[in-house]
């Protein structure tokens, strides 16, 4: 019988690395006492700033959980660490459920509709409890469905933990081993499990983001719609959850236990995923950006409008500059000017562009730097950044629109670094305490 | 000049014989693989292979064609459209995009033809047997009468299963 993986692997329970583990808890303590002061103080920025972060951190965990969903769909035997790097990223999928909840106390910071009710048309679906009811149903049902899926993948790799292990890992360990049957049935038996509903979890996966990514963020501008945008918001958690798989391994290859696993083939995998990641997350903007700029249409505009500022919809009527020769009719009629960068988040815009195509497309084209750690390593770290700007891009521009830098502040970025604090003990808990990142078996 | 012809079981034996060859300085090898493996071929030829520059040509031409052809088009030929310039650059980076594709995957295609020399041709190579499309993997190394002996000892060493003198 196939398995997703020729090897076995089995757990590593390690001791949480002392520092990181304090600084992650602190910026976490911080980012808690700094929303709370700002909901006091301006809680309109408190409400988006918890927002963009939270869609970040939802969108960057689920994409992570799905990609391990589809390497076990299409019995994928290359990635060997790298697949249960994805799986730790899910397991922040709960905390985005219990924060989808928070965030219903933040509604009518957000969404005009929930404020001053729906525009003409659109009060069957944008209202309070058609949105918060479907969206919690779908974060509630995906986080159920991720956990079941860590859960039947993990399995397997217990069994030592439960064994030889300590305090909370091996009793959950144990729990979660119960009724074994042996190494290689457990592993066989888990694949054969996952690989069929995983593709159902996937398919499930995709039609809901999309449905949050409408809710959630479509919404705060309540006019603006687009079929696309639900798919370009779940892509590009998944770019940002390869990102992150990327800047993981880069660290993890300076450990011990991991180097030999880490393999040069592996990293110029991953960076190849990034690579291509990044085109598609471009080709679906462009997708998106063409028919609205050649269509013209203010009820669409208004959306580019608001972030990229007026240089990219620009329409001109130009008639004259008929004579000469064909190149300086083009040339005169390349109407560009950088003024018009300053309207609107132009520049935000620009930077994010830089960050998500620019940068991992002409750095990573080659193949030495997709191998090279130094190269791969900051690349992923630009793209996870972008992407943190992208989703402050979706999201701050439809409630303010005068303030370029709005997204950036002290409680904005103390709201950030907390949420990044506590998606790191998330993380270092599930990779060290359990049910711990795998390693491949020696014997 | 003397050819010498070995019969490998296992594509790492190859690699480790080549890598040997190579580093004595016997330069004019061939191999025969009943599959295809990227480390026999970086062990006969690390350099990058000429292929992509190929691919860098033709994805050059295809883009500068792909712009040419709509900007010279639409101002041959102006028409007002929706109040856009007349050669206006969103929409005419996709037939752009698309030519960089097309030109520069029918030139690698072209490329790799030309240069792993896989056009048409009347007669197999001498030393190459049937049984290196099956199962087994050849490697052909042509030297001087003296080294004959040495290079028969080292493709013995490296597990060669079959040594053997072809007709020169």
């Amino acid at each position: 019988m196939s398995s997703a993986s020729p090897v076995l692997e089995q757990a590593l329970p390690r001791e949480l690395p002392k520092p990181l583990t304090q600084i992650c808890a602190f910026l976490a303590v911080v980012g808690v006492i700094a929303f709370i002061v700002a909901l006091m103080n301006d809680p309109q920025t408190a409400w988006l700033a918890y927002h963009a972060n939270f869609i970040y951190f939802a969108t960057l965990a689920q994409g992570g959980a799905a990609f391990a969903m589809i390497m076990v769909v299409v019995s994928a035997r290359w990635p060997g660490p790298m697949r249960r790097m994805f799986e730790a990223l899910g397991a922040w999928v709960p905390v985005s459920f219990v924060l989808g909840v928070i965030g219903i106390a933040g509604g009518d910071y957000l969404f005009e509709w929930k404020r001053e009710g729906a525009v003409h048309g659109k009060e069957v679906w944008l209202n309070a409890s058609r949105v918060y009811t479907m969206d919690l149903v779908i974060l509630g049902a995906l986080a159920l469905m991720t956990l079941w899926f860590l859960k039947t993948s993990n399995r397997p790799l217990l069994k030592n933990l439960a064994d030889n292990g300590t305090g909370f890992g091996q009793r959950m360990a144990q729990k979660w081993t119960a009724d074994w049957k042996g190494d290689v049935e457990e592993r066989d038996a888990a694949f054969q499990k996952l690989s069929g509903k995983s593709a159902g979890i996937l398919f499930f996966y995709a039609l809901g983001m999309s449905f949050f990514a409408f809710d959630q963020v479509m919404s705060m501008e309540q006019t603006w719609f687009s079929n696309l945008f639900g798919a370009y918001v779940t892509w590009g958690g998944i770019l940002s959850a390869v990102a992150a798989v990327a800047l993981c391994s880069v660290i993890y290859k300076g450990k011990d236990e991991f180097k030999h696993m880490i393999t040069e083939d592996r990293m110029h995998d991953i960076g190849k995923l990034c690579f291509a990641f990044s085109i598609f997350w471009m080709y679906l903007f462009w997708s998106q950006y063409l028919v609205i700029w050649y269509g013209n249409l203010p009820e669409e505009t208004q959306f580019f409008m608001d972030r990229l500022g007026q240089q990219f919809v620009i329409d001109k009527m130009e008639y004259g500059a008929m004579a000469g020769s064909a190149w300086a009719k083009a040339w005169a009629s390349w109407d560009f000017d950088w003024d018009r960068l300053s309207t609107a988040y132009g520049w935000t815009a620009m930077t994010t562009w830089a960050c998500l195509w620019i940068i991992p497309f002409w750095v990573l084209l080659g193949q030495r730097p997709k191998k090279t750690r130094w190269i791969l390593g900051p690349v992923a770290a630009i793209i996870l950044f972008g992407f943190w700007l992208e989703r402050n891009l979706l999201t701050w521009p439809s409630v303010i629109k005068d303030d370029s830098t709005s997204y950036l502040g002290v409680y904005q970025i103390l709201i950030a670094l907390g949420f990044a604090g506590a998606f790191g003990l998330v993380f270092l808990f599930y990779t060290h305490v359990f049910p711990t990142l795998a390693v491949e078996r020696e014997d | 000049m003397p050819t010498v012809v070995s019969v490998f079981d296992l594509p790492g034996d190859v690699v480790a014989a080549v890598t040997k060859l190579k580093k004595r300085g016997f330069d004019d090898i061939e191999t025969y693989c009943p599959a295809p493996f990227p480390e026999i071929d970086d062990a006969l030829d690390p350099k990058p292979s000429l292929v992509r520059l190929f691919t860098l040509v033709g994805g050059l031409t295809g883009v500068v064609t792909g712009f040419w052809l709509q900007i010279w088009m639409s101002l041959d030929w102006p028409i007002k459209i929706a109040g856009k310039p007349f050669a206006s650059i969103p929409p005419y980076v996709i037939i752009g995009f698309e030519l960089t594709i097309l030109f520069g995957g029918l030139l690698t295609f072209l490329g790799m033809l030309l240069v792993g020399k896989l056009y048409p041709t009347f007669t197999l190579d001498k030393e190459y047997s049937p049984r290196f499309s099956a199962e087994e993997f050849g490697v052909v190394v042509k030297c001087d009468d003296r080294d004959v002996a040495e290079v028969d000892a080292l493709l013995r060493a490296e597990s060669a299963k079959e040594v053997s003198l072809g007709e020169s």
